[in-house]
């Protein structure tokens, strides 16, 4: 077997996760320029080792995303690209944590593998959820905007704020 | 075996940037970035319902051999099992490797995800050291699949849980001993006259002598009464001190041996050969909790020392931050005070030390000034290879000398030097 580091792994599948979300967000100049700086980022980072790095580029690639909508990208492109970048953000930082918390001798692709792959699945079951509405075209309302604008911060805060309640 | 449960916090921010995606969109007027909050909030509805893992797991270690002779290469085999019926997809697991052993192939750690029923091995070599080692107990880390939240156990394993053997304190080295004050009948030959076996003078008889001494051939040569002495022999209680304090548990490279776990070699193999010569031994640890072993003899007190080296092994290099213990309070005492309460009068005192400070000086220099008659042996933990460690050598140089012209003897036996062969050619260089 070739000897790879643990983290070596997960941290290609963010820097590709990283490309990808790029490629989708890069709508416009400060788009591109934005997801560039952002995919560095989360390269170095999660081949360093460096948690912090991981998550800057994350926020990099997210306002890539933000910019990039207002320049009048789809919702699907964008949805897709956010599901890129947390999928980046995720696997990157578990990249960092193996090789803090791993001997440079130990096996963990399995992990690494299993954890990219349950990751990529969990968020593209979440941007499903995300992208189902824009399918459905039902004639919007000032109600009903309104209504669904104060439901979703209340959810919002509700999955926040509760987190670290008993299990 | 249910462990504890938390949340990693991995996706601390998801909900500030699904805030902000979304007031973004509403006030640009730009709906699709609507969706894109909807991700954030979806996700975060996952972390929230995510069961943890459960902890169904096997642990089985074996070790290729069981009693290995110190300086063997002893390959550890940890197999873990999911005797669940759930998937585990995310698992790491870090065995509990004993602090003294040195790992020398391979890792003691894996990550991997195991379906029912499924194995995963690990397999690593570690470097046997004298004294018996236990594993701790593997640290498991579990995880869902996003690595949301996990479950941290720690899993003994059924079998092999030891290492090693207690040391051998039977065919151990010898030093000259210095006292004279000896007590006791034993082996040591010592300046004097009296009984024993060694033929020392013969003496005018004096009224009381007893009739076993009187030299009765010259009585039938010559007529005169004369009386045979002998050098007396005599058993002496020596005490070992062994300095395992953390400070001096300090190794010429990285994964060196410690000059504490040379220390406690030099003292091992003293106390085999000082027990063999039928003195009574005792051993003081000054290490973060000082133990002592009043001189003693027979067997029950050999397996007590043997027991004390072990202990002390795995006790500086488990926790050598000391943790406010006895020490912590005056550390440059090292225990002076300590063990002058608990010397007896007459006894002789080794001091095994790397002699990395001047406390354990401090040390020497009192006990000698007691009028007890003290040596030392000392394992240098000290390099050249940077100015640094250059001066921290002659530091100790300059305290070797110190030492040296209090008038006390000192072995200094060289990074690379054989501990029993250091003794066994040690002339005490004064």
């Amino acid at each position: 077997m070739v000897p790879v580091k643990p983290g070596r792994l997960a941290a290609g599948y963010a820097t590709g996760a990283a490309v990808v979300a790029f490629v989708l967000a890069g709508v416009g100049a400060l788009a591109t320029v934005l997801g560039a700086l952002g995919l560095i980022g989360i390269a170095v980072g999660a081949f360093r080792g460096r948690a912090g790095l991981v998550t800057v580029g994350s926020l990099g690639q997210f306002g890539a995303i933000v910019t990039g909508g207002v320049a009048g990208a789809g919702a699907p492109q964008l949805v897709a690209a956010g599901g890129a970048v947390v999928v980046a953000w995720t696997v990157g930082r578990t990249a960092t944590e193996l090789r803090a918390a791993l001997d440079t001798a130990a096996e963990s692709r399995r992990l690494e593998a299993t954890h990219a792959a349950g990751t990529s699945a969990v968020t593209l079951a979440a941007a499903g959820i995300a992208i189902a509405p824009t399918v459905v075209s039902v004639e919007a309302t000032p109600v009903g905007v309104a209504l669904l604008l104060v439901g979703g911060i209340c959810l919002t805060a509700a999955l926040t704020l509760t987190a670290d309640g008993p299990m | 075996m249910s462990g504890t449960v938390k949340r990693t916090e991995r996706w601390r921010g998801l909900s500030a940037a699904a805030l902000l995606a979304g007031a973004l969109g509403l006030l640009t007027w730009t709906p699709a970035l609507l969706p894109v909050a909807a991700l954030a909030v979806a996700l975060l509805a996952y972390g929230r319902v995510v069961a943890p893992p459960a902890a169904t797991l096997a642990l089985t270690r074996s070790v290729s051999d069981p009693d290995p002779e110190p300086g063997d290469t002893v390959t550890v085999q940890l197999t873990i099992e999911n005797v669940g019926d759930r998937t585990l997809p995310e698992l790491r697991l870090v065995d509990g490797v004993p602090p003294a052993l040195r790992v020398v192939d391979g890792a003691p750690s894996l990550g991997t995800s195991l379906r029912p029923g499924g194995t995963a091995t690990l397999s690593y070599a570690v470097e046997a050291a004298s004294g018996v080692h236990e594993f701790q107990p593997a640290t498991v880390l579990l995880r869902d699949a996003a690595g949301v939240v996990e479950r941290r156990i720690e899993i003994e394993a059924d079998e092999a849980t030891e290492i090693g053997e207690p040391p051998r304190l039977d065919d151990g080295q010898r030093l000259p001993l210095r006292a004279a004050n000896a007590r006791y009948a034993g082996r040591q030959t010592v300046d004097g006259s009296g009984d024993g076996l060694t033929f020392r003078t013969i003496r005018e008889y004096q009224r009381g002598d007893p009739l076993s001494r009187v030299d009765w051939r010259r009585r039938a040569r010559t007529g005169q009464l004369a009386t045979v002495e002998f050098h007396p022999e005599r058993s002496l209680p020596v005490v070992l001190v062994v300095d395992t304090r953390p400070v001096a548990a300090v190794a010429p490279t990285p994964d060196g041996e410690t000059a504490v776990e040379r220390s406690l070699s030099v003292a091992e193999a003293l106390f085999g050969g000082l027990a063999a010569d039928d003195h009574r031994v005792g051993v003081a640890t000054l290490g973060p909790e000082r133990t002592w072993l009043a001189p003693g003899r027979g067997r029950a007190h050999e397996q007590r020392a043997r027991e004390l080296f072990s202990r002390s092994v795995e006790q500086v290099t488990s926790d050598g931050d000391g943790e406010g213990r006895d020490t912590a309070a005056d550390p440059t005492d090292a225990g002076r005070g300590w063990l002058r309460e608990r010397l007896p009068g007459t006894a002789e005192v080794i001091v095994s030390t790397p002699l990395v400070d001047d406390a354990v000086v401090g040390l020497i220099e009192g006990v000698a000034a007691l009028g007890t008659p003290v040596s030392v042996v000392s394992p240098d933990p000290t390099v050249e290879n940077t100015a640094g460690r250059t001066l921290a050598r002659y530091e100790r140089r300059d305290r070797l000398a110190d030492v040296r012209a209090s008038g006390v003897p000192v072995v200094d036996v060289g990074a690379g030097e054989d501990i029993e062969r250091a003794l066994a050619t040690a002339g005490w260089s004064r």
